[in-house]
């Protein structure tokens, strides 16, 4: 199931659930009802949201390197029936 | 004296020699079944940590229950998923559409149960095949497709809803309905050992040994490498421990959940399809390789259409069982059970040797969020920390598979 297509996809997913954390935690830092001090809620959605950027840009890579490699395998192939 | 020497040394050698082999047996056990060695971990660490509260009967049952949406969306997730990293957004807000449309057939118009259920299930239908449709043959984005449900389904919902309702809920639900998908079989008090579930684990323990060896036999038949077989006994032993454990609490918790049922027979099937029919393994070649899956004769379009369609009818059936929990069909039903399905399909498709993306992998990563969400609800964590340890889990799960992955190459 984890091939390139596959893992930079699910990377996308995961970074877009990470953003999602950090908006709701960002959001509910004020909440009456949660014990969590605001301070620890916007650090902990600060890091959420620094993964989702750190993911976003490893799932880009991922995409362009499996590009790279198909365009790769199609020269060799071109280089091959030559 | 020099031979009693020798002999003492060489037993030494021996042993240190058996224990490096034990040493190696566990770790090449660990890098392919890693998820279920962080499965037990993650069980023990809250069966200390709630002071044998995960442990109760009445535990046991609630994981089931809670959880049964996780497995059914995860395993047409997973289908979508394997078809190249697809996914549907839309799930939960459809969840929320149709139990609403349920609510309004059984508690507004007094649609009976099987009626009720059949419309369900044709609706899930009808929105299956447009989606399918839609991405397959007119060739949109899963991506913006679903995304499209996933916008336009809740606001629908919780519109039909507040027109119908002064609460914006529609309940009850009627007990016909709720049996089916959150009854029990042959109820019994909580505390009373409920003798048809314990036989049924004596039964599926049996049935689990018989297949795995019979499995063995065949594979030893045909040449295949097999494991040994002490290795074979040791997974047989485990099983039925595990399949005993969870029917004696089940038993003692009242009696087998009909929702248990509905997860089994849906997993089992699931599991069938995908690693003994030949469409099921088109799935696994469509997602490795599409051009490929097509120059070899594949009907990528048709597999494609399938894994969406298959999608919304698991839908349905999961929003079944949500309402029939929930007894009533409300606005805030279906809220992130996209992102429960993908966690599971993630966390549990992740291992050191490479996801291998089977659903009995979704359903070990499904039981170890349902465990981590209980044990967290146990001890009364707050909502804002349980988000937060929810997300540090996805976080190691992806962290983990490209750490293997760099590894691996």
């Amino acid at each position: 199931m984890m091939n390139g297509r596959t893992r930079s996809s699910v990377m996308t997913v995961a970074a877009l659930y990470m953003g999602y954390m950090a908006y709701s935690l960002f959001q509910g830092r004020n909440d009456p009802d949660t014990t969590m001090p605001p301070a620890v809620a916007v650090l902990f959605a600060v890091l959420f949201a620094l993964a989702a950027i750190g993911l976003v840009v490893y799932s880009v890579r991922l995409w362009k390197a499996r590009d790279d490699n198909k365009e790769n395998e199609q020269q060799e192939e071109s280089d091959q029936m030559k | 004296m020099s031979d009693i020497k020798r002999t003492s040394t060489d037993r030494a050698n021996e042993s240190v020699s058996r224990t490096k082999n034990i040493g190696a047996i566990l770790l090449e056990s660990f890098k392919k079944d890693t998820m279920l060695y962080i499965l037990v971990i993650v069980y023990i660490f809250f069966l200390i940590l709630t002071k044998g509260g995960i442990f109760r009967s009445s535990s046991f049952t609630e994981l089931v229950n809670q959880n049964t949406y996780v497995y059914i969306i995860g395993t047409g997730m997973l289908m979508c998923m394997l078809t190249g990293g697809n996914i549907d957004l839309s799930c939960g807000s459809f969840v929320c559409l149709l139990g609403a449309l349920g609510g309004i057939f059984m508690v507004l118009k007094g649609v009976s149960a099987g009626v009720s259920i059949l419309l369900m299930l044709a609706i899930g239908i009808a929105y299956g095949t447009l989606l399918g449709w839609l991405i397959a043959y007119v060739h949109i984005p899963p991506w913006i497709a679903t995304l499209a449900g996933y916008l336009a389904f809740r606001g629908l919902g919780t519109s039909i809803l507040q027109n119908n309702s002064a609460t914006s809920s529609l309940s009850p639900i009627p007990v016909e309905f709720r049996d089916v998908f959150y009854g029990r079989i042959f109820p019994t008090k909580e505390g009373e050992m409920n003798w048809p579930c314990f036989i049924a684990g004596i039964v599926a323990a049996a049935v689990i040994v018989t297949v795995i060896l019979v499995n063995r036999k065949n594979r030893v038949k045909k040449g295949y490498e097999v494991e040994s077989i002490g290795k074979t006994y040791v997974k047989c032993g485990i099983g039925c421990a595990v399949i005993l454990l969870l029917m004696t609490k089940l038993a003692l918790g009242g009696g087998i959940p009909t929702s248990l049922l509905w997860v089994v027979g849906i997993v089992l099937t699931y599991n069938f399809i995908t690693s003994r029919t030949t469409i099921g393994r088109h799935f696994y070649v469509v997602g490795g390789n599409i051009e490929a899956a097509r120059l070899s004769g594949v009907n990528t379009r048709r597999i494609m259409f399938i894994a969406y369609l298959n999608m919304a009818v698991l839908t349905s059936i999961a929003t079944m069982t949500v309402i029939s929990r929930s007894q009533s069909a409300n606005s805030f039903i279906g809220n992130n059970f996209e992102m429960d399905a993908i966690s599971a399909c993630v966390v549990g498709g992740v291992s050191a040797s490479g996801g291998s993306g089977t659903v009995l992998d979704m359903v070990i990563g499904a039981t170890l969020i349902g465990i981590i969400n209980l044990g967290m609800s146990l001890i009364s964590l707050d909502a804002n920390y349980q988000s937060v340890v929810k997300g540090f889990v996805l976080l190691a799960a992806v962290v983990f598979d490209i750490l293997s992955h760099k590894r691996k190459k």
